[in-house]
C-alpha cells in the first residue's frame, strides 16, 4: 500500500491557549462560592435519642484562584489554589488551604502533546468512564446548582475521573483511505504502597483511533490497572485488570435521515494470581451498540441499543461508582444516644458531597438497588443483557417543548444464588416546556417533568429467591422570572420504592459469598421553594427552602424529616 | 447502502449472537442455602471424650445443617468458665470441621482434668446445639509472647496517668481488688464516674517504651520485623458488661527519633475497642489495623507519612465513655505484649 503520511500534530485542547499566548502570558481564573445552610431534623428517629442535637448550623466560604501560565509557546502551567473558610472558623481559626489543581502541558518535538500533573481522564465505556450516579439525570433546577458544585469540586467534568500522571497523544494525518490516525496514551498512579504490604497501583491506557474519509471511525482502546512489584516488600497479593477494546462509529445519510451507528466490543482479563489463597481469574466479554436514526428538519430522533455484558467482566475504570454509600452523612450524622450512623436519603446523595467519590476502586462496591438496580455500575454493569429504545422530539421553533422517552429491558445471563434470572424493566419520560414561548409571555416560565420507573422481577419462591421490586421517581420543577435576573424556583421530588431483594456480599476478589435480605416500603418526599438571583451566566445566589421526608413503613422508628434553609452564592470567572 | 455496512450490521449480529452464550454457574452461594428451612442433619459432636491439649492434640467439633446462617460455636469450661469462641457461616462442619487447639478467647484458662461442652448458637435462629462434655486431660502450654509491654505485676512502675478534671472522680492504678487478673496477680484498670452531658473522654495511662523495656534499656521496642502487618498486639480486656467502655490503645511514633515524642508534628496510631463483654478477652489485631489520630495538634500528622512501628514511645491506654451514657464507667487491661505473624494464642 502506497502510503505518504506527513505528521501533523493537532493539539485540540492546546491550540487556542497558544494563539492567545502571543499576547499573555499569565491569567487568572477562578471561582467564589459561599454557603449557608441551617437545617434541622424531626421524627421517629429521634425517639430514642436524647444527646444528638435537632439542629445545625453549617456552611463555608472559598475562593479558588487560578493561574495560566505560558512560559512559552510551547508550554503551559495551570495552577489553582483554594482557601476554605468554614463558618465556625472565627478569626481565621477555620481556614484551609490547600493546591486543588496543578498541571503542565506542552508539545515535544512539536508534534507530542503531552500532559503531566492532574489529569482528567476518560477513555470508552468498558474501558474507562465516570458514569452518571443515580438520582442525577434531569435534575430539576432547583438542585442543578448543588449538583454542579458537586461535579466541578470532584472534577467529574465530561464524564472523566481526575487523576495524577501523565498523558499525551499525537495526530497523523493521511491523504488515502484513511483521514487520520490518532495514538493516545496516559498513565497515573491509582494508589499508594505503605512501603509493606500494600504496593503502589498503576493505571494505564492507549487508544489507537482511525478516522476514514468518509467518517468511519474505528479505534482499539486497552485499559490496564496493576499492582508494581516490589514496591511493598512484604505485600502477598499482585492484582492486574486488563481490558481491551475495540469502538466503530458511523454515519449515513438517507434523505433526512442521518443513520449513526456506535458499537463498543470488550474483553477483560483479571489476574489474581500472586494471592495467597489462589482464586480463579475472571475473563469476560462484553458488547455495547445503539443505531440512532436523526432527523433534523423535524428535530426527532429514534435510537435503539443492545448490550450484552458477561457476569465476569471487570473494568476498573468503568465500574467504580460515584456514589460511595459507605459514608455516613455529613449532617446529623448519628442518632440513638448510641449513635448509630442515621440512614442517608434521597436528597443526601443528590447534595451531600461526602458521598460523591474520586478514587477507581476495583470492587464492585455496594450501592442501593432501591435507586438503580439494572446498571449500578453504569454500562459496563456485569451480568446483564437486554436492549433499549428511545425516542426524542423537539418542537420545530425554538425548542421550547422538548419530549423524551426510553425502554430499558435487561436480564441476567447468571442466576445469583438460584437458577432464576432477575428481570428488569425501565421506563423513563422527561419533558422540558418553555411556558412563556408558548403564550408569547415575556417572562421567563419554565416547567421540567420527568418520570422513571424501573421494575426487577424474579421467579422463585417468594419467601427463598423470588424477588419484586419497584421504584418509581418523579421530578417537577417550576422556575418563574419575576424580573430579568430574579426568578422563583419550585421544585418536587417524589420516589416511592417497595417491594423485596437480595443484596451480594462480595469479597475483596469481588465473588459472592453471602446475601442479605432486603425489603421495603418506602417513600422519600423532596419540596424545594426559594429565589434565583443571576448576575451572569456563571454567577448566582440562590435562597431556598428544601424539606426531605423519609417514610419506610416497614422500619418506621428510622423515619424522619429534613429542613434546610440554605443561602449560596456561586461564581465562576 | 455501501458494503460495508452490511459487513458492520453483520459483525454487530454477529457479535451479539456469540456473546449471548448463557453462563451456567450460578453466582455465589445458593439461596435456599442461607433462605431455606433450617433442620439439623447431623447433631453437633466432639471428635473425643477425653483431650490433652499438652501432647499437641487437637480436638474437633462437627455438625451438618440443612442452611448457612450466621453462628457462634462457645466452647466453656465447666469449673473455669474459660471460653474459646469461632464464628462462621458454613453449614457443614463435617467436611470442614472446626479445629480446637486448647486456646483461649476469654480469660482465665482451661484447667487440667476439667469437664467442658460447646453449645453452637444462630444470630438470626432461636435454635442452640449443645455437644456432649468432654474432658480436658492435659492442658495446653501457654505460648511466650514477642515482646511483653506490661504484665502489670510492678505497681511501683512510673505510669504517666492523667484524666478529664470535670468527672467526679477517677481510678487509674494497678492492684483493683475484686476480679481475678487474667494472668499473675494484678492487672490494671481504668475507671470514671462521669454525668451524661461530661466528655467522653474520662480518663488515660502512658506507658514509656523506655519504661516497659527497662532491661534492654532502649527507647522503642525492638522488633524483629518492621511489617505492620506481622505485628500484633495482644492484650486481656476485661468488661463489667455493662456496654459503657470504649478503650482506645494508642501508639505514640518519635517519627524523628529525637527521644521525645512531639504531638503536633509525630503520629499517633490508635484502634478503638468496644468492650461489650463481661470478664476477661483476649482483644489482638496487627499494627496495620490501626489508624491515624484525627484529633488535631495530637498526632493527626505524622512526620514520615507511615507507620514506623520501629518508632513507637510510648503506649497510651485511654477510657471513653460511649455516648449516652454516664456513671461508673470501666475497663481492666493485662499482659499487653506483641507477637510476630499471629495473634497471641494462650
Amino acid at each position: 500500500m502506497n502510503r505518504k503520511t506527513k505528521n501533523i500534530l493537532v493539539v485540540l485542547l492546546l491550540l487556542t491557549n497558544f494563539v492567545f499566548a502571543q499576547e499573555k502570558k499569565i491569567d487568572f481564573y477562578g471561582a467564589g462560592r459561599f454557603n449557608m445552610i441551617n437545617s434541622g431534623i424531626e421524627g421517629n428517629i429521634l425517639s430514642q435519642d436524647t444527646t444528638n442535637p435537632r439542629k445545625q448550623q453549617t456552611g463555608y466560604a472559598l475562593f479558588d484562584l487560578g493561574f495560566h501560565i505560558r512560559p512559552n509557546e510551547n508550554t503551559e502551567i495551570k495552577a489553582t489554589t483554594r482557601v476554605q473558610n468554614d463558618l465556625n472558623g472565627f478569626w481565621g481559626g477555620g481556614i484551609n488551604y490547600q493546591l486543588r489543581e496543578l498541571y503542565l502541558r506542552g508539545l515535544l518535538f512539536k508534534k507530542i502533546a503531552f500532559q503531566v500533573g492532574d489529569l482528567n481522564t476518560k477513555m470508552t465505556p468498558l474501558t474507562l468512564y465516570n458514569f452518571t450516579e443515580e438520582a442525577g439525570e434531569n435534575q430539576v433546577k432547583a438542585l442543578q446548582l448543588f449538583q454542579e458544585i458537586n461535579h466541578y469540586d470532584k472534577f467529574y467534568g465530561d464524564n472523566s475521573w481526575r487523576q495524577q500522571g501523565a498523558q499525551g497523544h499525537m495526530v497523523f494525518d493521511f491523504k488515502k483511505y484513511l483521514n487520520q490516525v490518532k495514538v493516545s496514551g496516559l498513565i497515573t498512579k491509582n494508589k499508594q504502597t505503605d512501603y509493606f504490604s500494600v504496593p503502589d497501583r498503576l493505571f494505564s491506557g492507549f487508544t489507537i483511533a482511525t478516522k476514514s474519509l468518509n467518517h468511519l471511525q474505528v479505534s482499539y482502546q486497552m485499559a490496564q490497572t496493576f499492582d508494581v512489584q516490589n514496591t511493598a516488600m512484604f505485600s502477598n497479593s499482585h492484582f492486574k485488570n486488563s481490558v481491551h477494546s475495540i469502538s466503530i462509529k458511523d454515519a449515513y445519510k438517507l434523505a433526512n435521515w442521518l443513520l449513526g451507528v456506535d458499537i463498543e466490543i470488550g474483553k477483560s482479563f483479571v489476574d489474581y494470581s500472586q494471592y495467597q489463597n489462589q482464586v480463579k481469574n475472571p475473563e469476560g466479554n462484553s458488547m455495547n451498540g445503539t443505531i440512532s436514526l436523526k432527523n433534523d428538519a423535524h428535530k426527532i430522533a429514534v435510537e435503539l441499543g443492545i448490550n450484552y455484558t458477561s457476569t465476569s467482566f471487570r473494568s476498573m475504570g468503568s465500574q467504580t461508582r460515584r456514589i460511595n454509600w459507605n459514608q455516613i452523612a455529613t449532617q446529623f450524622p448519628y442518632y440513638t444516644n448510641r449513635e448509630i450512623p442515621r440512614p442517608a436519603g434521597l436528597i443526601e446523595i443528590m447534595t451531600d458531597p461526602i458521598f460523591f467519590n474520586t478514587q477507581l476502586n476495583p470492587q464492585l462496591s455496594y450501592f442501593d438497588p432501591l435507586y438503580e438496580n439494572i446498571r449500578p455500575y453504569g454500562m459496563a454493569t456485569p451480568n446483564r443483557q437486554g436492549y433499549s429504545a428511545s425516542v426524542t422530539w423537539k418542537a420545530p421553533f425554538h425548542d421550547c417543548v422538548q419530549l423524551k422517552a426510553s425502554y430499558l429491558n435487561e436480564q441476567e445471563i447468571t442466576g445469583q444464588g438460584t437458577t432464576e434470572l432477575r428481570q428488569f424493566n425501565e421506563i423513563k419520560a422527561q419533558a422540558s416546556i418553555q411556558l412563556n414561548e408558548l403564550y408569547a409571555g415575556k417572562k421567563k416560565f419554565d416547567l421540567s417533568l420527568s418520570y422513571k420507573k424501573q421494575e426487577t422481577n424474579r421467579a422463585g419462591n417468594k419467601a427463598i429467591d423470588g424477588i419484586h421490586l419497584n421504584s418509581e421517581f418523579i421530578k417537577a420543577g417550576l422556575n418563574y422570572g419575576l424580573y430579568d435576573q430574579l426568578s422563583i424556583e419550585l421544585a418536587g421530588i417524589l420516589f416511592n420504592a417497595s417491594g423485596n431483594e437480595f443484596i451480594a456480599n462480595r469479597n475483596t476478589v469481588n465473588d459472592i459469598d453471602f446475601f442479605s435480605a432486603y425489603q421495603t416500603q418506602l417513600k422519600e418526599h423532596i419540596y424545594i421553594s426559594g429565589l434565583n438571583y443571576q448576575f451572569g451566566p456563571n454567577t448566582c445566589l440562590k435562597i431556598q427552602y428544601q424539606q426531605a421526608n423519609r417514610d419506610n413503613s416497614l422500619d418506621s422508628q428510622k423515619n424522619y424529616t429534613l429542613h434546610r434553609f440554605a443561602v449560596i452564592y456561586n461564581l465562576f470567572f | 447502502m455501501k458494503n460495508y455496512f452490511k459487513i458492520l450490521c453483520g459483525l454487530c449480529l454477529l457479535t451479539s449472537i456469540v456473546a449471548c452464550k448463557k453462563e451456567a454457574a450460578i453466582e455465589g452461594p445458593e439461596l435456599v442455602d442461607i433462605f431455606g428451612n433450617f433442620e439439623v442433619i447431623s447433631p453437633l459432636r466432639a471428635s473425643q471424650k477425653t483431650i490433652d491439649f499438652s501432647k499437641n492434640e487437637h480436638l474437633f467439633f462437627t455438625a451438618k445443617l440443612s442452611i448457612r446462617s450466621n453462628w457462634t460455636l462457645e466452647i466453656i469450661g465447666l469449673n473455669s468458665g474459660a471460653k474459646k469462641v469461632f464464628t462462621g457461616n458454613e453449614k457443614d462442619f463435617i467436611s470442614n470441621p472446626i479445629d480446637w487447639n486448647g486456646s483461649i478467647t476469654f480469660a482465665p484458662f482451661f484447667r487440667k482434668n476439667e469437664p467442658c461442652f460447646a453449645r453452637l448458637f444462630f444470630s438470626q435462629l432461636k435454635d442452640t446445639l449443645y455437644s456432649d462434655t468432654v474432658t480436658i486431660v492435659g492442658i495446653r502450654p501457654t505460648p511466650e509472647v514477642n515482646i511483653l509491654i506490661d504484665d502489670f505485676e510492678s505497681p511501683q512502675r512510673p505510669y504517666n496517668t492523667f484524666s478529664e478534671g470535670q468527672q467526679s472522680y477517677n481510678s487509674t492504678a494497678v492492684n483493683y481488688q475484686g476480679i481475678a487478673p487474667a494472668e499473675k496477680g494484678r492487672y490494671y484498670v481504668l475507671a470514671g464516674n462521669h454525668g451524661a452531658t461530661a466528655s467522653l473522654f474520662l480518663c488515660g495511662m502512658n506507658l514509656a517504651t523506655k519504661i516497659s523495656q527497662a532491661d534492654t534499656n532502649g527507647l522503642y521496642f525492638n522488633f524483629a520485623t518492621e511489617n505492620p502487618d506481622k505485628i500484633y498486639f495482644n492484650a486481656y480486656v476485661y468488661g463489667w458488661g455493662d456496654n459503657k467502655a470504649e478503650l482506645s490503645i494508642e501508639f505514640q511514633e518519635d517519627d524523628n527519633k529525637n527521644g521525645t515524642y512531639e504531638a503536633a508534628e509525630e503520629g499517633t496510631y490508635n484502634y478503638r475497642i468496644s468492650v461489650n463483654w463481661t470478664g476477661w478477652k483476649l482483644v489482638s489485631f496487627p499494627y496495620s489495623a490501626t489508624k491515624i489520630s484525627t484529633s488535631g495538634g495530637f498526632g493527626n500528622v505524622d512526620r514520615t507519612g507511615k507507620k514506623d512501628p520501629d518508632r513507637i514511645i510510648a503506649t497510651q491506654f485511654l477510657l471513653l465513655a460511649k455516648a449516652g451514657t454516664s456513671g461508673n464507667t470501666r475497663a481492666g487491661i493485662d499482659f499487653c505484649s506483641f507477637t510476630y505473624n499471629a495473634p497471641f494464642q494462650p
